[in-house]
């Protein structure tokens, strides 16, 4: 049933029903580069930080990311260092309460950034994936494929139309530690 | 006093206002009553020298010329008033920048708007009045009219007849041609604050920060659980606290992100509205009232939505409430709930008890029961200032009586200290007596005393704990906890008694000593800066309804109701069972 987003695609977000969306959770996973050196057991470190933020047309409102977890009206709550446990890995996750989302949010980026400053080309497999959190459906992925020289990535945006919601896959390399940073960055996407 | 810029907003809390202008030249004032479509329902809507009257507006001519609002008797199908200033023999370019002035009754500034940047207009739409949800606010416009008053009024509807004639110069004079504003004027025009740079980020802390933010303590004070002998129960009741504070928690979204919304709204209509302000040549057009009334429709449709979805997200809150407050035990339940009327001493010490309800403003139905875990990790305080040490006395007795109820038999005393009152205080709480109650301090003898008593129990506590022989506390040493009223702030509190209740705030609640103060902020100062700067740690609670609580999570201020009070019945009743059970 999922969809696999090509950079740029973009996907009606709907239950299989056809009813609208409640409650979604965008995990985002990535695999660091194995690279041996000289103590080759072990592997790069690499700090990455999965962040929503939410925007009123072209005007930055809120941010749920590592240093504030939850937006201030309550809709989206990042889950923090915690790990699913699930086995398809996401590293991060970001729970999003549509119908609660406030009305002048019409567009949620979800970016990924790297606080260390490591680049893409040191990780591999950096996907994000929306997943219906009521019945644990997947219901679009985007997987990033090849290595880019960025600190920073934007991955998809969420994107308000009629009564629902949209999905957006992006791949756009963007510099910043922390998604405050992307704003500007962001503020051409929408 | 609050200082505009064109297109700036501010609420108007005021139903009466006076508007003038300041202008050096001979200047008129007028006013239009417009309804939803922009225009007047009539002629009669027209405010000037010649018609001094219209449904809610006069003018009057005291000293200067000025307009009168009574905003109550604007009829409902206005939705905003103008006011219009206009000169006759020359153009505002050619005098000083006028200053419009709008002003509460007593003639205080409620809002003034220096009109800069003018050049060939002789009629000007100074302020605007308008209806914002159920509210008035004011805004200041200077939209400004080449053709004069008499372009100006037609434009919202006037017949030309109907326009005053001390302007028929300037309608004679109004030049066909386009009102193109001269660049050197443009120049001096400031653009207003540019919003989207001051909003981000919202997720700050917000610039005014209310005067005690309050957190939920997820912790017992004795860093354990409380014991397992009443199990399911405490259990129950750990999980009603917590629901509590979800609901606390959830309304302060659902509020914030109604404001975030509403605010967003008003912002990029008064953007939008200020682009066409600014751009010249789409004065006066038609396309400009169009361009307007659409920036209306699109800040109301938003607004409504977000009151939707407040309203929705509100009233499952308020349900969810109504579903938990007949299962609440009663020291987190209010006075008037059927828990106290089946209330029976308890055989575990509560969770929590209720210290009074928090409202926000956009929400009144709902009230949140504030709760605070029992034993207090830190004092409350009872605010007796400005005159209301009766109230806050009579909170005290309240708080004493749900503590009380909220403890097994025997494990909470009450020290109570009552120096100005002369032990008033203490008669409030008979007829419990001498087991639970100890006779109260009047004198500073008896308040050095009790004190004195209770920091030596603190050491005695704290030297057990250190040797790991709180054991041997058995015998003579009482292990209930202790609860210290504290009234007021006498002078000549010395300094032995100053430390000792600095060593009480600080080392006591870890020993089993808990302290309410009922006291006006000001008399503490004389204890000088060790006392005063623990004020700041303290839960404040005002004895009369308040707005001074913020809460942890979107710092929005909140209104605190006060729990009990006098003529509680319930209050009265568990007060006498008590004093039966100890008797």
């Amino acid at each position: 049933m999922s969809v696999s987003l090509q950079k740029g695609q973009g996907v009606s977000l709907q239950k299989r029903d056809g009813s609208q969306l409640t409650l979604v959770r965008m995990g985002l996973g990535w695999d660091p580069i194995k690279k041996r050196g000289l103590f080759g057991s072990r592997e790069l470190e690499v700090d990455l930080d999965a962040s929503a933020v939410m925007f009123a047309d072209q005007q930055p409102v809120d941010v749920a990311f590592f240093n504030h977890l939850a937006s201030n009206d309550g809709s989206i709550r990042h889950t923090g260092d915690n790990r699913t446990g699930a086995g398809d890995g996401d590293d991060e996750s970001i729970m999003i309460d549509l119908p609660r989302v406030p009305a002048h949010i019409n567009t949620i980026f979800l970016t990924v950034t790297s606080y260390e400053g490591h680049t893409f080309e040191q990780i591999e497999n950096a996907f994000c994936r929306l997943v219906d959190e009521t019945n644990g459906q997947e219901l679009a992925r985007y997987t990033l494929s090849g290595g880019y020289p960025a600190q920073a990535m934007v991955m998809a945006k969420l994107v308000r139309h009629g009564g629902g919601w949209g999905m957006q896959a992006i791949g756009e390399a963007a510099a910043g530690r922390t998604a405050l940073d992307l704003v500007g960055t962001l503020q051409r996407l929408v | 006093m609050v200082a505009l810029v064109k297109g700036q907003n501010a609420p108007l809390a005021a139903e009466r206002i006076r508007i003038t202008v300041d202008v050096a030249a001979p200047a008129n004032l007028s006013a239009l009553l417009l309804t939803g479509a922009g225009r007047v329902r009539s002629d009669a809507d027209f405010a000037h020298a010649q018609q001094p009257r219209s449904d809610g507006v006069a003018w009057v001519r005291a000293g200067q010329q000025e307009l009168a609002l009574d905003l109550t008797a604007v009829p409902p199908t206005v939705e905003r008033v103008i006011a219009v200033v206009s000169v006759d023999d020359r153009a505002f370019g050619a005098v000083p920048a006028p200053t419009a002035r709008l002003l509460d009754p007593g003639g205080a500034e409620l809002g003034t708007f220096e009109i800069s940047g003018l050049g060939d207009e002789r009629a000007l739409i100074a302020w605007e009045v308008y209806r914002r949800a159920g509210t008035w606010k004011f805004r200041a416009v200077g939209q400004g009219y080449s053709g004069g008053l008499a372009q100006l009024a037609s434009a919202h509807g006037v017949t030309a007849t109907a326009v005053p004639a001390s302007a028929p110069a300037s309608s004679a004079a109004a030049p066909a041609a386009e009102p193109a504003r001269s660049s050197r004027a443009h120049r001096g025009l400031t653009p207003p604050a540019q919003p989207a740079g001051t909003a981000w980020p919202s997720s700050v802390p917000p610039a005014t920060i209310p005067e005690m933010t309050i957190r939920p303590p997820s912790v017992p004070i004795d860093g354990t659980p409380v014991g397992p002998a009443g199990g399911f129960g405490i259990r129950a009741e750990e999980r009603m606290y917590d629901v509590l504070w979800k609901i606390f928690e959830d309304a302060a979204r659902a509020t914030a992100a109604l404001r975030s919304a509403t605010e967003y709204a008003e912002q990029r209509r008064d953007k939008e509205m200020s682009a066409l302000l600014d751009d010249p040549r789409m004065r006066n057009s038609p396309e400009t009232d169009a361009a307007r009334a659409a920036a209306e429709r699109k800040h109301d449709e938003l607004v409504a939505r977000a009151t939707a979805d407040f309203k929705r997200d509100i009233s499952s809150l308020v349900a969810e409430l109504n579903q938990l407050s007949v299962q609440l035990p009663a020291p987190m339940a209010a006075w008037t709930s059927p828990s106290w009327q089946t209330w029976t001493p308890p055989d575990e010490a509560a969770v929590a008890i209720r210290i009074g309800d928090l409202q926000v403003a956009e929400a009144p139905e709902l009230r949140v029961p504030m709760v605070v875990r029992m034993p207090t990790r830190t004092p409350l305080w009872i605010d007796s200032s400005e005159g209301r040490r009766t109230e806050a006395t009579a909170l005290a007795r309240g708080l004493v009586v749900r503590m009380l109820a909220s403890f097994p038999p025997g494990q909470l005393k009450v020290h109570v200290a009552d120096l100005v009152g002369g032990g008033a205080a203490a008669q409030a709480l008979q007829p419990l007596g001498g087991g639970v109650v100890f006779p109260a301090a009047t004198t500073p003898q008896q308040l050095s005393e009790m004190l004195g008593r209770l920091a030596e129990r603190v050491d005695l506590m704290q030297m057990a704990a250190r040797a790991d022989a709180l054991d041997t506390l058995d015998g003579t040493f009482d292990k209930a906890r202790q609860l210290l009223v504290l009234h007021d702030f006498p002078y000549g509190f010395d300094d032995r008694a100053v430390a000792q209740l600095r060593f009480l705030i600080e080392e006591g609640p870890s020993a089993g000593v808990h302290i309410v103060f009922v006291a006006d902020p000001s008399d503490a100062s004389t204890l000088g800066p060790l006392v005063s700067t623990l004020w700041r740690s303290m839960l404040r609670l005002s004895a009369v309804p308040d707005d001074h609580i913020g809460d942890p999570w979107v710092g929005l201020t909140w209104t605190y109701t006060p729990d009990g009070g006098t003529g509680v019945p319930a209050l009265d009743a568990v007060l006498a069972r008590l004093a039966a059970r100890t008797a």
